[in-house]
């Protein structure tokens, strides 16, 4: 599904500053249909590996493919769905005309955008505020919103960015589930948390980096250790510690 | 391929004026030119003296001030927060091209700005009309000069939003327009030697003086002044939206 092979990418910290070096060789593959969970300690390159993916950051060495071709090209963006962390929307738009524009651009007709728009927006519990300005709305609430125009054009491939994040609990639950009902329907899942206990339980397949480079990579199962969880091996593997189970 | 290029563009431009349309700064502007341009004719009504040249001359000025003011504002704002905010993400991550968003929101800040000087400016026209019986066309050719001034204004700020933090951008842009204005003013008093004459054609000049000039002082527009500005004003657009379309395209979001 995604491949990314050998990335290496550098950022700029302003006029005439050398470019400082972020990610230095990450391999991925993100199988199809799978829920793929992206982890690393903050500052350990999650988010610049996800903005070098959906392009947003264009200037990097490596090869990133999705299903055999290049992602270089906008029009392969459209198998994409993206939520990032701390969703923030133009503010005087409702709900209802930032799906219907993101709909549009993601080449959805009219009549689905509104279907799909309605459909997701009642499973997000947002369907009380659809005529409201979204500078309304409180963070979680934004999040919500985020994960709406992610999912409404059915994309192959969804990348996730701390989706969880300002999200009560009973928000949490919801999204858990409905990730496990997506996977379900052969959606592939790019996860990135830091609530490493819920990755543990609905990702198939794990991912750890750290200071811009791959620790571990394989299937959740496989990977933890017999009586461990995810957040005892997750600091076991980046401190190197060993940690008493 | 090229109607969903052109789609996207629109969509983006849409909801450019969506937000202009509730966007309290726009509303504001545009409740303020109408007070100001009906409490001044009133005054005019009152005072023969102000009738003609005066109201002319007070009523552009306003028009051109507002909108000034509307366009450094509006579009820092949105372009600075759009970046900082990541809500640009949710447009990019799509099957829309840098350029589409950029020459999307370009187009829809023109528009915006375009509706709020036609509205206001049939208010002048009314009230001109009303205060002299009968209608000044050079009021109309100073409307369309001034929305050919915001179309260079418009892509100037675009350039320096994507370049510069929003208090930046509003100081460079200030500075470039004092500067561009005070060689347009040199030019039109004292005339200019090849060294001015090649800056003023190369700076962002507005040709504020020129046309306002000429409405006021009631000269005659000439088709080739205005085949000069139509044409300055579109090359010289032309030439900011490049130069943002080749700094943003390898910028990092």
């Amino acid at each position: 599904m995604l491949q990314i092979s050998d990335l290496h990418v550098g950022l700029s910290t302003g006029f005439f500053k050398p470019r400082v070096p972020i990610l230095h060789g990450v391999n991925l593959f993100v199988k199809q249909g799978r829920i793929f969970g992206f982890l690393g300690p903050n500052g350990a390159g999650k988010t610049t590996t996800i903005k070098t993916v959906l392009g947003l950051i264009p200037r990097y060495k490596g090869q990133i493919l999705l299903n055999g071709q290049p992602l270089d090209n906008p029009s392969q963006r459209k198998l994409l769905g993206y939520a990032p962390e701390n969703a923030y929307f133009t503010p005087y738009l409702t709900p209802m005309e930032i799906l219907f524009s993101l709909g549009t651009l993601s080449g959805m007709p009219g009549s689905e955008i509104k279907k799909e728009a309605e459909y997701w927006l009642q499973r997000l519990n947002l369907s009380h505020v659809l005529d409201q300005q979204v500078k309304t709305f409180s963070k979680g609430m934004k999040q919500r919103l985020a994960l709406c125009q992610a999912m409404m054009h059915k994309p192959e491939l969804i990348i996730l960015d701390e989706p969880t994040t300002g999200l009560d609990p009973i928000g949490k639950d919801v999204v858990k589930k409905l990730l496990l009902e997506l996977k379900a329907a052969g959606t592939t899942i790019m996860l990135s948390s830091h609530h490493l206990l819920d990755v543990q339980e609905i990702c198939d397949d794990l991912c750890i980096i750290h200071r811009g480079r791959v620790l571990v990579a394989g299937e959740t199962e496989t990977l933890l250790p017999d009586g461990m969880n995810l957040e005892q091996y997750f600091v076991q593997v980046v401190t190197g510690c060993e940690v008493n189970v | 391929m090229r109607g969903e290029c052109m789609r996207a563009i629109w969509q983006i431009s849409r909801d450019v004026l969506l937000e202009a349309r509730r966007n309290q700064l726009f509303l504001l502007t545009l409740g303020l030119s109408f007070t100001l341009i009906l409490l001044f004719t009133a005054v005019s009504h009152v005072e023969e003296s102000l009738k003609n040249r005066l109201f002319s001359e007070i009523s552009m000025t306003l028009l051109w001030l507002m909108h000034f003011i509307l366009a450094i504002f509006f579009v820092t704002e949105s372009l600075y927060t759009d970046v900082k905010d990541k809500s640009i993400y949710f447009y990019l991550v799509r099957n829309v091209s840098r350029q589409q968003y950029l020459v999307g929101k370009y187009l829809g800040f023109l528009t915006a700005i375009t509706v709020s000087i036609l509205v206001s400016g049939l208010t002048v026209l009314l009230c001109s009309t009303w205060l002299n019986s009968t209608l000044d066309v050079k009021l109309v050719w100073g409307l369309v000069f001034l929305i050919w001034e915001m179309a260079l204004i418009v892509s100037v700020l675009t350039l320096l939003s994507f370049m510069f933090s929003k208090l930046i951008t509003v100081f460079l842009f200030l500075f470039l327009f004092f500067f561009a204005s005070l060689l347009e003013y040199l030019s039109i008093d004292s005339g200019m030697n090849g060294l001015l004459s090649g800056l003023l054609f190369l700076a962002p000049n507005f040709k504020y003086y020129s046309y306002m000039e000429m409405i006021v002082h009631a000269k005659a527009i000439s088709s080739k002044y205005i085949v000069f500005l139509l044409g300055y004003t579109g090359c010289m657009s032309l030439f900011y939206l490049i130069a943002t379309s080749l700094q943003f395209r390898s910028r990092e979001l």
